[in-house]
């Protein structure tokens, strides 16, 4: 019976952790990342090859201005994941790795950004597991692999799916927002 | 015959009578399933009004099932709840105690 109510609260956390995430952040500024690799892969200017990634930092900001008084804020435990030191440990071998391929390697200047990358989605793979996040977080590496590495994505082809995932992202921002409509703060909540 | 398998009505009155309230009960699942939630994040999960809540999170409190705290949250202050020991022990208490009971009603 413990072992059900244990199953009842972790499918619960779960629901909860997916409805915190719906809001659609997440997808706009991913499809922005991809859109802006395919404007690098199309024009090479390199503004674009870090403008995909500057936005990230809006995330957290956003979140608490738009979710969490709409939502509410709320901590979710999890489940024992990898343990700290042995994400750390991946986290530094990736680093080590991805500044030898650019300082010793000859594989070009796009290596060490298709092996950071990778590395980053292996580190959110391994710390959440695998999720929307954690797919997304293989995604954007996959279209840095497929486009510059390998050639065979048109940036034409990258630049449309980042857009499909922006406008999918603005479509949950707006369902998100009329789902939960911003509730005046009131007195109540001081017991 | 195990325990499993007696239905025994006496033991109804053992349910723990705080946790038996329906509105206390879901508010006690949301904060088992979170490590702390505030008080919009319990009246969305919960589906109740922040009167009702209000009022629920205090017998809780006063029971020591649930902890509150004020605290600043992007300088805002909120209310912040968070199941303690005890109230997971009886939680799972009393899952232990209804489960067979619902069991034996099933068959």
């Amino acid at each position: 019976m413990k072992d059900q109510l244990s199953e009842q609260t972790k499918e619960l956390r779960k629901q909860y952790a997916r409805t915190f995430h719906n809001d659609g952040l997440l997808d706009f500024f991913v499809g922005w990342a991809i859109v802006s690799a395919g404007i690098y892969i199309l024009t090479s200017l390199t503004i674009f090859s870090f403008a995909g990634w500057m936005p990230i930092f809006l995330i957290a900001p956003l979140k608490k201005r738009f979710v969490i008084p709409r939502f509410g804020y709320a901590k979710f435990s999890k489940p024992a994941s990898i343990p700290r030191p042995i994400l750390i440990g991946a986290g530094a071998v990736i680093l080590v790795g991805t500044l030898l391929i650019t300082f010793l390697g000859n594989l070009g200047s796009r290596a060490p950004i298709i092996v950071g990358l990778l590395g980053i989605a292996l580190l959110a793979v391994l710390d959440k597991g695998f999720n929307r996040i954690t797919v997304y977080a293989i995604f954007i590496p996959v279209f840095f692999v497929a486009g510059f590495g390998l050639n065979i994505l048109t940036p034409g082809l990258v630049i449309l799916t980042g857009g499909v995932l922006m406008a999918l992202g603005i479509y949950l921002f707006v369902t998100f927002m009329q789902k939960y409509p911003l509730e005046a703060e009131k007195e109540d909540e001081l017991l | 015959m195990t325990k499993e398998q007696t239905f025994d009505p006496r033991e109804i009155s053992g349910l723990d009578k705080v946790i038996h309230s329906p509105t206390r009960l879901k508010i006690l699942m949301v904060l088992m399933s979170v490590e702390e939630a505030d008080f919009t994040f319990m009246s969305r999960a919960a589906d109740l009004t922040r009167g009702n809540l209000s009022a629920n999170l205090t017998k809780l409190e006063e029971a020591g099932y649930i902890k509150i705290e004020k605290k600043f949250i992007e300088r805002v202050p909120k209310t912040i709840a968070s199941i303690t020991p005890a109230g997971k022990k009886a939680l799972e208490d009393y899952s232990s105690l209804l489960g067979p009971i619902l069991d034996q009603l099933r068959k």
